[in-house]
């Protein structure tokens, strides 16, 4: 399983990163639309001013230029004419920022100290900006006086606003600014506080024991965390279950050791003051085959642990199952002479599905178990043929059969059943449905299809793609 | 005396077999529960070993219906299953004993034995009998103190008369005694064993009565 990077960080730095970053970002988005509004605003009303102080102007002037008109002759270049020392001082408070002309014609009446050079005045009535040398941008307001041929100019520095709206923007910001430690370390401590009920579930989880295999309860937890409750309590519920499986597997197998083992121990103690030089024999002969028993029951045991730890999947080798087949036939031939049990073969050339070693214990264990189950002058009918998604085998035997209600369960381990042979471990099913579901195929028990009686094992292997 | 094994393991019960043989018993062996059931009602038995995990029907289910069709017979279970709940689950469904394998032979002869015992309300395994005693357990007899050498069939015959002393035994029952169910019995055995017995013994210990068979009486004659 593959984990998103994120998640080998703290969850709570991560969260707190995040909400910092958002708190950064609503600051910022504050102050820039602090910052436009203002110069909006401080545009409107520096505007307005420029304007009003034109009109002013030119008020001031009327008398002077009508009586310029009345003489006919050019307004004099006296500023002292036109306006007054006082009209003067005020505006030279400001000198620095504003600027002011009057023109006539092309020619120039008027004109403040400051402002940008200017050939010939702007035609046409409102605002213009003008470039200055230092970097000084001027906005110009200019008014025609109608009736006369008078232009009226005012402007003033653009960065005079541009203060005022910093100024404006810094105000608007500064407290904001000023609040980020403190928002900053209450998002921390609250996430810390929202994160603790994860602290003391992981401090709960981790301080079991390992037996200790019972469910969480849901109350005491936040509502938000129990999704992940269910899922914990799921995950334990299942390894509940495998444990109890691996207990119940675990006294089964000592039950079936026992056996063989009372035997070994019995027959030992019974030869050493047995003088029956035929029973001494039978005795002996009895200690092997129970030593025998015990260690097939061995073998079957870790036959099958082995196969439970491996997972279906891509085999490493590709073996072939008639190859197979006919090798389990050939090593129980024997077995079956003595027993007066015929066997039979019938099916494809080769038949290429899956690792050589599976195939053997499916098809051993397959043929042993009919084996133990046909009556003599039986016949164990085998065959192995293609089949839509892969390979076919089949093992029918003339024995007593499975009944359909005891078919689910013959496939547990240590499964005896209602027609079991008291030499049966129990477990050859068990070990052929293991060896199948690794090898992804697909096991049925079933009666026989030509009517007579006998248990049909079919199993079938998907072609197998070596890995 | 007569023990039923039921046992699905061919070489443990075969084992058992001839170990309780070599003990002075009779041993008749079955594999399932339902041979065991049949076995129990044919023949009566001083004594059944069973196995729990039999083929067909649970040995539990065996014990709990020799119980329910009132066999007081004494039942010890021999089984692989040692949780403490299943020793529970034997004993109260009717076992006189629970013994776990793999068992040792020596204190399973004992148990046997102790079973017996005190069904028969003994409180030794030496039974007493006019200056003979016979040792159970180590399978001697003795004649005034003086040790007496008797062949496996005597000894079977003295002990079941000194068992069920003071009442007559049935030829047939002697027969049932010394013998499996499916051994041949010549005609002539018990009395042959009864007249060795008393050679070896002395002529008045063992009493015979036409129509009711022999008995070795509380006092002597």
């Amino acid at each position: 399983m593959k984990h998103p990077r994120q998640r080998r960080r703290s969850l709570l730095s991560a969260l707190y990163g995040r909400v910092a970053l958002l708190l950064v970002a609503v600051i910022l988005g504050v102050g820039v639309i602090a910052f436009f509004t203002a110069q909006d605003r401080v545009n409107d009303v520096y505007d307005g001013q420029l304007v009003i102080g034109a009109n002013v102007l030119r008020a001031l002037m009327t008398d002077e230029i009508r009586e310029a008109d009345g003489r006919g002759v050019p307004l004099a270049i006296d500023d002292s004419d036109i306006l007054s020392p006082e009209d003067r001082k005020a505006f030279d408070d400001y000198a620095e920022w504003r600027m002011f002309r009057i023109w006539r014609g092309d020619v120039l009446l008027l004109r403040s100290d400051t402002g940008p050079a200017a050939a010939s005045p702007h035609r046409g009535e409102g605002f213009t900006e003008v470039s200055a040398p230092h970097h000084r941008r001027w906005r110009i307001y200019t008014l025609q006086v109608p009736g006369h041929d008078v232009v009226v100019q005012v402007g003033e520095r653009t960065d005079i606003r541009a203060v005022l709206v910093r100024s404006i923007a810094f105000g608007t910001m500064l407290p904001l600014l000023l609040l980020v430690p403190l928002v900053a370390g209450l998002l921390w401590f609250s996430l810390r506080d929202g994160l603790s009920a994860l602290r003391l579930l992981m401090t709960e989880l981790s301080g079991r024991g390992m037996r200790d295999l019972s469910t969480l309860p849901l109350e005491p937890w936040p509502r938000d965390l129990h999704p992940l409750i269910k899922s914990i309590n799921r995950l334990i519920r299942r390894i509940n279950r495998a444990v109890q499986r691996e207990r119940r597997f675990l006294d089964s197998a000592a039950h079936q050791l026992r056996t063989p083992l009372a035997s070994v121990k019995l027959q030992t103690q019974l030869i050493a003051d047995e003088d029956d030089p035929q029973q001494r024999a039978a005795i002996s002969r009895r200690l092997a085959e129970s030593v025998d028993r015990a260690a097939a029951m061995t073998d079957s045991l870790l036959t099958l642990a082995r196969l439970e730890a491996r997972t279906a999947g891509a085999a490493e080798r590709c073996g072939d199952l008639r190859t197979e087949v006919v090798a389990a036939l050939a090593d129980l031939a024997p077995a079956a002479a003595r027993a007066h049990v015929g066997l039979s073969y019938e099916g494809a050339a080769s038949a290429p599905c899956g690792d050589p070693t599976l195939l053997r214990l499916v098809a051993a264990n397959l043929i042993e178990n009919a084996l133990d189950h046909s009556p003599p002058r039986g016949e164990i009918e085998v065959s192995v043929q293609p089949s839509p998604a892969g390979y076919r085998l089949m093992v029918q035997d003339g024995g007593p059969g499975i009944p359909p209600h005891e078919r689910s369960k013959a496939t547990q381990r240590f499964y005896r059943g209602e027609t079991a042979r008291p030499n049966g471990s129990g477990l050859g099913l068990s070990i052929v449905a293991e060896a199948v579901r690794v090898l992804n195929g697909r096991l049925i028990l079933r009666d026989r299809a030509d009517g007579r009686q006998g248990l049909c094992v079919i199993v079938d292997l998907p072609i197998t793609n070596v890995s | 005396m007569r023990v039923l094994i039921v046992e699905d393991d061919p070489f443990l019960r075969a084992g058992l077999v001839r170990a309780l043989e070599r003990g002075g018993y009779v041993a008749d062996a079955v594999v399932t529960g339902e041979e065991a059931l049949a076995a129990a009602t044919a023949q009566t038995y001083d004594l059944i070993l069973l196995d729990l995990g039999l083929p067909e029907i649970p040995g539990l289910e065996v014990l709990r219906t020799l119980r329910d069709r009132r066999q007081t017979v004494p039942i010890i279970i021999l089984t692989a299953q040692d949780a403490p709940e299943q020793k529970v689950d034997g004993l109260d469904g009717g076992a006189d004993d629970y013994v776990v394998k793999p068992f040792d032979l020596g204190e399973l002869l004992a148990r046997i034995r102790a079973q017996i015992r005190s069904r028969e309300r003994r409180s030794s395994d030496q039974l007493q009998a006019h200056g003979i005693v016979l040792d159970l357990a180590a399978r001697t007899v003795t004649r005034d103190g003086a040790p007496m050498s008797l062949t496996a069939r005597e000894l079977r015959i003295l002990t079941v008369l000194m068992r069920r002393q003071g009442q007559f035994v049935s030829k047939a029952e002697l027969e049932s005694a010394l013998y499996d169910a499916d051994a041949e019995i010549e005609s002539n055995t018990i009395e042959a064993a009864i007249y060795s017995v008393r050679r070896k013994l002395g002529a008045e210990l063992i009493l015979t009565a036409r129509g009711l068979g022999y008995t070795i009486p509380r006092r002597p004659g």
